[in-house]
């Protein structure tokens, strides 16, 4: 293929402008022209070898115009926008565009890995399964084989390779809603979009090319006595004028959900050569549509002959547009292979625009007179009854050979004739495009007049319409495009109205093809060109069992990769259809999953690349930040893991915090524990029924530590829980069980329990919460809080008062996590930095140390208060030592269970604690055993929250141990074998410091 | 007694005024409430209730739920003054002053940014000026009272509305913002 | 796929967090039963059909619904409240 620029003039370039642009294809400069795209501008430069193909490495060139491209495969930038697998015939032009070509090493032109050609039979269908998924061969198992080869045929076979460099450009999305979602905007497309736009409708139109229009950009007929595409304009500029209407170009309708919502992906900047920075790259629009026509066309398919992958064979009407739209001549000599008189009519279009067509080859003989008359104009040789046996030329068409051809048999004859040609535009008849239809469900059904798929009954609110349900030519398109409109007005409970179709000078033919798919002359003739699958690929899957199209596919691999085999797919089935002796009716085919095409993953990430997840922060976050605390992420929240001083590691900046709040007094942050609001007569009654505990009797002013089971028995969450009031509570729940706390609550409320008078309100953020403990706390709090007497008698243990500080509203609460006297006061978190101030210099004379995470564990673990690591859902409060906190004297959610036999076997895994006996860190994750590092035994246990006491003087940590509670003083060893650590450790009570509470209640 | 500190915002170092841009076809700004409470009314006293809230004076009711209101009023004690009327035996009182910060949006973009994060028809055939809907944005919910055709505030939680700054005020951005 | 919020209106299913099958009712408070229990956390059935789902709007007003749902076609054939407020919401 040599193609060229033509003379531009009226009608002739129609989409080409002035002015020239400047762009590089594999390294070398080229100029093309505005409004090329990058597949027309390399035609138009000559260029005719793309890329190289999937398995055998043979040259390929430019085969379509659209995304069903499946040769012309591009990587398009450098560096981290490096982007792979991108159709050159969809990539605008713009000046400084950087493509190259892919899978061929060291050039397109030279490629060593087309040595695979020569051993084109070796990988047949199914190579793969059978070379390395069968029986192993000379004492290797066939898998090891495979790892061995994988990385050599990983870096032979295949498409473009990606970045592994962070994107660089953002994204955006938008949300949208309308009554009707008009997707393409060919003949039908506009047609339907201008009737439910009258009628008042919210219309959404897609586009997936920059231009409306479809078929009509290309087509010589006239509409309402304009030529189609000047109507095509029209209707684009009256639609963009409607305030009731958004018509987005540049943007792929990719998938159909449930209930009439779809994802489009909206190319936003992709043709610019300097986008704006604040403009995101691309937008996924998420539609909600009442209804929707779909109105996304056909696509052609070729029809399968020996040599058909040569650079220079490429769909017919993809020749059309090249010619009429872009001005470029696919060929210097063209021919024309047809089963259809659409290919006719593509020869005179060509010849119009100053193609030379040297040939009209048909496979029928039955050809109508009007049709032949067509040939007249184009000058061309007309061969009727033939078909094209093989191909000339090594790397790009040069020729072919014509030969006899019996439609009926479907055998090759005599040869004719030998032509010269560097280009054959072939036409193989029309495949309705049903991708969207099929992912939701439609069932598509053979429609053998036609010689094509429709797509099937509706599953949803949809109305097909023009070439898309088999309206074919644009008189039909119109008209099903209006009548669809006029549905999807009445599914969107809007008037009809009347329709309107505007008045069509030009073809009527018969867009029926021959039933004529191959030619087979024994040569290698390519079905899916993407994923080089063969026609003998197709019938050697047939004899060798994978008769469904669903094996066919998995076992050949026809139309799998990027373009799905767009251009593929029918012409496979109608092959294995004829190798089974089936109709095609019968033989079925594969459902289309979304995307239609390639999406970028970064348009899916949306705004959250970068920032997957919200994070909460505490109103004192930025305090931590400037003391350089390690911020840790626990769930959303990000918390103070502890407060380094210069040169500090972490474990001894928490041995030295813990060490100073038992000494003296700490100061935390527990601004993040989720806090729930429960209200109403009812109150005390639900969450009787709630916790495991009593909470019925608690007297106004008291906070009690409860218990949460699920209704299995299992330990759900646990927390404090203040009365406020008599109908007033406020709950605490963990940082993490908070939102899942509240649903629990919601759940009984609403669906058990819905007679109970009960108001839940998620407070988590109303209440900054600052825990100080320590001996020295009480002094702290002294110095400080007004209107509350914070001695033993005025605020007892768990005792809750009013009191300000500052002048600030505060609630104190008298609980201890660390098992230290220790109070937990509460304001309003917009007055939560003050108030940590407050504390904070109140506690300057008693070195008040500030702690975080770690400390914070550390001072529970001593005291062997259970937290989320033993709290983790496959624990009860018999294995937790809480047995105390379960009322024998009530039902409560979980009572029932809990008492399964299971739960009180003797072996069940029991709260302990142990400590290291050989200096060693305890290895988080480990398991407790018996035996030694190279023979541990069997795991009798494991260990949940390690640390070291600097209270004990050595490594400990909670653990769960079979009959744990028996077991104190037993040497055991832990054992992380991950992680190759082993040491010694005793099993201890986990109560490794004040057991009686002297100090939390002193 | 001492007066208590002024209330800080978390987005007092992101909300700064200026422009982003050249054009300013949305208008960004936050504040905090002078007082935020939620009333939730048992389902024999949603009349009752309603009736109290009808005589509220300086004060913005928007419905947030069956028998349920977020009620933001112009004065401090909003909540106390509730509580005294709205009985147990009528419904709850809740007081949310410090639980969220308000972040308003305005201008003739001011739609489109917010459609690009959240998954709500903004067409006033489903979101009448003057009503209230509850959305979200990703994990951050929100309460969104529409003021105007193009003005609206939003109700966000305050430990989330520095994430949500920065998203809103990166969606702005695309359009031309100007934060005041 | 969209639920219609007996409160907010017709919203995406993400807002929503399925709770469960409608049909298992707890036993009452003062049902000590384990098979009873047992029965309503544990035994569902898998219906290849119409489903009652219990679902609840999370981010949104937070009202529960009972959603009927065929699962083989995906089709959402009611959204019904539930809770103390059900009556007032139809």
């Amino acid at each position: 293929m040599s193609g060229f620029r033509l003379n531009l003039r009226d009608g002739v370039g129609t989409a080409i402008g002035d002015k020239s642009i400047q762009f590089v294809f594999d390294g070398k400069p080229y100029r093309g022209r505005e409004g090329d795209s990058l597949a027309s501008a390399l035609m138009a430069n000559g260029v005719s070898i793309v890329g190289r193909s999937f398995k055998y490495h043979r040259p390929r060139g430019i085969f379509s115009a659209g995304s069903e491209e499946p040769n012309a495969l591009v990587t398009l930038h450098r560096g981290a926008r490096r982007e792979p697998n991108i159709r050159a015939t969809e990539v605008e032009l713009y000046d400084g565009l950087t493509a190259r070509s892919q899978n061929r090493w060291p050039s397109v032109n030279f490629d060593v890995m087309a040595i695979n050609q020569l051993a084109g039979s070796a990988f047949s269908a199914g190579f793969y399964y059978k070379t390395f998924m069968g029986p192993g061969r000379r004492g290797h198992k066939a898998t090891q084989f495979w790892w061995f080869c994988e990385q050599f045929i990983r870096r032979a076979a295949g498409l473009g390779r990606g970045t592994n460099l962070p994107d660089p450009d953002h994204y955006g999305r938008m949300n949208a809603y309308c009554d009707i979602l008009v997707v393409g905007t060919g003949a039908a497309g506009l047609a339907a979009a201008r009737r439910a736009a009258a009628g008042g409708a919210r219309v959404i139109v897609c586009e997936e090319r920059a231009v409306a229009g479809g078929s009509l950009t290309s087509l010589p007929d006239y509409i309402d006595g304009e030529p189609a595409r000047d109507w095509a304009a029209g209707q684009r500029d009256e639609l963009s004028a409607m305030d009731n209407v958004t018509l987005l170009t540049r943007t792929t309708v990719q998938s159909y959900f449930d209930d009439n919502t779809f994802l489009a992906i909206e190319r936003v900047t992709d043709h610019q050569a300097r986008p704006a920075a604040a403009t995101p790259r691309q937008r996924a629009w998420n539609i909600r549509a009442r209804s929707a026509v779909i109105a996304t066309g056909a696509l052609e398919r070729p029809i399968v002959f020996a040599g058909n992958d040569r650079p220079g064979v490429m769909l017919a009407d993809a020749a059309r547009r090249y010619a009429v739209e872009f001005g470029t001549a696919p060929g210097r000599a063209v021919a024309v292979f047809t089963n259809n008189d659409t290919g006719w009519l593509v020869a005179r279009d060509m010849a119009r625009a100053g193609v030379i067509v040297t040939d009209i080859i048909d496979v029928r003989t039955d050809v109508p007179d009007e049709i032949r008359a067509i040939s007249e104009e184009t000058r061309a040789a007309v061969s009727t009854g033939s078909a094209i046996r093989s191909v000339k030329g090594a790397r790009a068409v040069s020729g072919a050979v014509i030969a006899e051809y019996n439609e009926m048999t479907g055998e090759l004859g005599e040869t004719r004739k030998t032509i010269a040609c560097d280009c054959i535009a072939v036409s193989g008849g029309w495949s309705p495009v049903f991708h969207l239809t099929s992912q939701q469900g439609g069932k598509p059904v053979w429609e053998a007049e036609l010689q094509a798929f429709l797509p099937g009954e509706p599953t949803q609110n949809w109305h097909g319409a023009g070439a898309m349900v088999g309206a074919f030519g644009l008189r039909a398109a119109l008209q099903s495009g209006d009548k669809a409109a006029g549905a999807a007005l009445a599914d969107a409970k809007l008037r009809k109205g009347r329709g309107h179709v505007p008045k069509v000078e030009g073809d009527a033919i018969d867009y029926a093809p021959a039933p004529v798919f191959e030619i087979n002359s024994g040569g290698k003739s390519f079905v899916d060109l993407q994923h080089d699958v063969t026609a003998e690929d197709v019938r050697l899957a047939h004899r060798e069992g994978f008769v469904s199209v669903e094996h066919l596919k998995r076992y050949t691999t026809l139309g799998m990769a990027t373009d799905q085999g767009k251009t593929s797919n029918v012409t496979g089935l109608a092959i294995m259809a004829a190798a089974s002796d089936k109709a095609i009716a019968d033989t079925g085919t594969t459902r289309f999953r979304p995307p239609y095409t390639p999406v970028t993953l970064g348009a899916l990430a949306g705004e959250k690349y970068g920032h997957l997840a919200a994070e909460r922060l505490t109103p004192m976050h930025d305090w931590h930040v400037e003391q350089d605390a390690h911020m840790y992420a626990n769930g959303p929240w990000l918390r103070p893991e502890s407060y380094n001083l210069p040169g500090e590691t972490v474990e001894q900046a928490y041995i030295r915090e813990t060490r100073l709040v038992r000494e003296g007094v700490g100061i935390v942050d527990v601004s993040t524990l989720g806090k729930i609001d429960v209200q109403g007569p009812d109150a005390a009654e639900f969450l009787n029924r709630i916790y495991t505990n009593g909470f019925a009797k608690l007297p106004v002013g008291k906070a009690r530590y409860g218990l949460m089971l699920r209704e299995d028995g299992f330990l759900f969450d646990d927390g404090t829980t203040w009365r406020l009031a008599e109908n007033r509570y406020l709950m605490t729940t963990t940082t993490a069980g908070a939102g899942r706390v509240m649903e629990h609550l919601e759940y009984y409320r609403d669906f058990v329990w819905p007679n109970l008078k009960v108001a839940l309100a998620s407070v988590s953020d109303e209440w900054a919460g600052i825990a100080v403990a320590g001996p020295k706390s009480r002094a702290v709090l002294k110095a400080c809080v007004k209107g509350c007497d914070v001695s033993d008698k005025g605020l007892p243990f768990m005792g809750v008062r009013d009191a300000t500080i500052g002048g600030i509203e505060v609630k104190i609460a008298r609980l201890s996590f660390s098992g230290e006297l220790a109070y937990e006061v509460y304001c309003g978190s917009h007055h939560g930095q003050s108030l940590w101030d407050l504390l904070f210099k109140a506690g300057e004379k008693h070195n008040i140390v500030p702690y975080g995470l770690e400390a914070l564990s550390t001072l529970r673990i001593e005291k062997g208060h259970v937290a989320g690591p033993e709290l983790n859902g496959r624990t009860t409060p018999h294995d937790l030592a809480l047995s105390g906190m379960v009322s024998s004297k009530k039902n409560f959610v979980g009572s029932v269970l809990l008492q399964r036999e299971t739960f009180s076997k003797a072996d069940r895994l029991q709260l302990v604690a142990v400590k290291s006996l050989d200096g060693q860190r305890v290895s988080g994750g480990s398991h407790l055993v018996s035996g030694s590092k190279d023979n541990p035994g069997r795991s009798q246990g494991h260990v949940t929250s390690p640390c070291y006491s600097p209270e004990l003087g050595c490594y400990i940590s909670l653990a769960m141990l079979e009959g744990g509670s028996a077991r104190h003083g037993e040497k055991m060893f832990f054992s992380n074998p991950v992680r190759n650590k082993h040491g010694a450790v005793e099993v201890i009570s986990h109560h490794m410091i004040d057991p009686t509470g002297g100090r939390m209640h002193g | 007694m001492v007066d208590a500190p002024e209330k800080q915002s978390p987005l007092r170092d992101l909300a700064m005024p200026r422009q982003i841009g050249t054009e300013a076809n949305v208008e960004l700004t936050e504040r905090l409430c002078d007082s935020l409470v939620q009333v939730q009314a048992w389902p024999n006293s949603v009349g009752k209730v309603e009736k109290i809230l009808k005589t509220l004076k300086r004060c913005v009711t928007m419905p947030s739920g069956p028998g349920r209101w977020l009620i933001e009023g112009e004065e401090e004690g909003l909540e106390e003054g509730l509580r005294r009327e709205l009985t147990d035996d009528l419904g709850a009182v809740t007081g949310l002053t410090h639980a969220r910060v308000v972040i308003s949006i305005s201008g003739p973009r001011a739609t489109r940014v917010l459609a690009s994060g959240i998954a709500l028809d903004f067409d006033e055939s489903n979101f009448a000026v003057g009503s209230t809907q509850l959305a979200h944005h990703h994990e951050i919910g929100l309460t969104i009272h529409r003021l105007a055709e193009d003005q609206f505030d939003l109700y966000v939680f305050t430990s989330l509305s520095r994430s949500f700054w920065q998203w809103i005020e990166k969606a702005s951005a695309e359009y031309g913002c100007r934060i005041v | 796929m969209r639920l219609t919020c007996p409160y907010c209106g017709s919203r995406d299913h993400q807002e929503f967090t399925y709770r469960g099958d409608a049909t298992a009712v707890r036993p009452a408070l003062n049902n000590t039963s384990i098979d009873d229990h047992n029965a309503y956390i544990f035994d569902r059935s898998n219906p290849d059909g119409v489903h009652q789902e219990l679902w609840n709007h999370t981010s949104g007003c937070r009202t529960h619904l009972v959603v009927e749902r065929n699962t083989v076609t995906h089709e959402v054939l009611s959204c019904k409240p539930v809770g103390p407020f059900a009556r007032k919401l139809k």
